[in-house]
């Protein structure tokens, strides 16, 4: 998924959790209505959803979409240069 | 409190329906009155919102002596003055109190032709306000609170007014309860564990007690992570019924939980053999989280509670 797309689905997904209507990369997951809980939630479908799990307690540093999107993409690239490696060794 | 003298009571074949209408029935054919008749006589009708079998029929473990637990959820506190046995002959306890911090109750006891029907009747404007602060930030929850909100989620809805049908279904599908429950007990478990080797120098009949009681809050929260916050005290039986995941081959699944309920049952020895069997214990322990850990959910939830992770990070 490309930067843009990434923004946008986490962007849908934040606005239907926490009922609200827009929501910018920027803005801080706890201001605008999450908890423990709906976190739990927004994470755990972000792991069904994107098969990819992050490192939380970075994500929690500073909880934005902005952020989010970041953690995501550096484990994509991370599992995409572990492929890369795997098939260089075949 | 008084306690019911056995010869009251009798076996029964309520423990064999395999559903509500089933149960209904059963109830009249076994006591000899319909439930919306002995609930009449109790409550209100226009206030009752909902009547759920809980406890260890609903869950499968029931036999044939166990009582019948019901839970009533009432719109509006209980107008009736609490029966007594002079008014209604069946009723062998009543009382008034409450639940928690938040459920106002009123239990009923009473022995109808032989069969022990416990009724509990809650605030359904405080269940619901109580679903809805287990579903936000972290929350502390009582026992009692986690037993009735289970229970709810669990029993079998006997009767409920339309107007509350979409509450109960709500209250039903969030598993907020269940996140709760798991993630405290495994907390618990590595508690205990690390208790039970600390007491490994000095007492071991003590460090096999708690590698113990680590075993079953471990199973507390597999349970819970199964989607049973509370089971009462068969839940033992209810361990042999549970399905495996699907990623998980039933063998497998099996395996693990054999050997967490021999783990139950430590046998004394000397330090090595405690050694050894909290050895075993610490492995159980992680074994199970890897199956409960299957559900994304409690993944996360489990990544995100410090107390969980701190003993893994203090080992590296």
């Amino acid at each position: 998924m490309i930067e843009d797309e990434l923004i946008i689905f986490l962007q849908e997904m934040w606005c239907d959790m926490l009922e609200i209507e827009h929501v910018t990369v920027d803005q801080n997951f706890f201001d605008i209505g999450g908890d423990s809980m709906l976190a739990i939630r927004m994470l755990a479908a972000v792991l069904t959803e994107l098969e990819t799990e992050i490192d939380f307690e970075r994500f929690f540093e500073e909880p934005t979409i902005r952020r989010l999107t970041e953690l995501l993409q550096e484990r994509a690239s991370t599992e995409s240069n572990k492929v890369a490696v795997s098939l260089t060794d075949q | 409190m008084i306690c019911l003298e056995m010869e009251t009571k009798r076996p029964h074949s309520l423990h064999n329906c395999n559903g509500p209408s089933d149960f209904l029935s059963a109830f009249e054919a076994e006591t000899g009155m319909s439930l919306d008749g002995f609930i009449d006589r109790l409550a209100d009708r226009e206030s009752v919102n909902v009547v759920i079998l809980a406890g260890s029929i609903p869950l499968g473990v029931a036999t044939s002596v166990s009582d019948l637990d019901l839970i009533v959820l009432l719109e509006s506190p209980n107008s009736r003055p609490l029966p007594s046995a002079r008014t209604f002959p069946e009723i062998v306890f009543a009382a008034e109190g409450q639940v928690g911090s938040m459920l106002e109750a009123r239990q009923v006891v009473a022995v109808l032709n032989g069969v022990e029907v416990d009724v509990h009747f809650l605030s359904a404007p405080a269940v619901v306000a109580l679903a809805k602060r287990i579903a936000r930030a972290g929350v502390l929850l009582t026992p009692n609170e986690i037993c009735f909100m289970s229970r709810i989620k669990t029993g079998w809805v006997l009767a409920q007014n339309e107007r509350f049908s979409d509450i109960v279904g709500r209250l039903r599908c969030d598993n907020s309860l269940e996140i709760h429950t798991a993630t405290t007990y495994v907390t618990g478990s590595l508690q205990e564990l690390e208790d039970a080797h600390a007491a490994l120098t000095d007492n071991q009949e003590l460090a096999l007690y708690l590698g113990r009681c680590s075993v079953e809050k471990c199973f507390t929260a597999f349970l819970a992570s199964r989607g049973y916050a509370y089971t009462g005290g068969k839940w033992l039986r209810l361990i042999g019924r549970l399905e495996a995941p699907r990623s998980l081959s039933s063998d497998s699944f099996r395996s693990l939980l054999a050997n967490g309920v021999r783990l139950l049952f430590p046998a004394p020895g000397g330090r090595a053999t405690t050694e050894q069997y909290l050895a075993e214990v610490g492995s159980f322990l992680r074994s199970a989280r890897e199956v409960m850990e299957l559900d994304p959910l409690f993944k996360v939830a489990f990544a995100m509670c410090p107390q969980i992770n701190e003993p893994v990070r203090a080992k590296k």
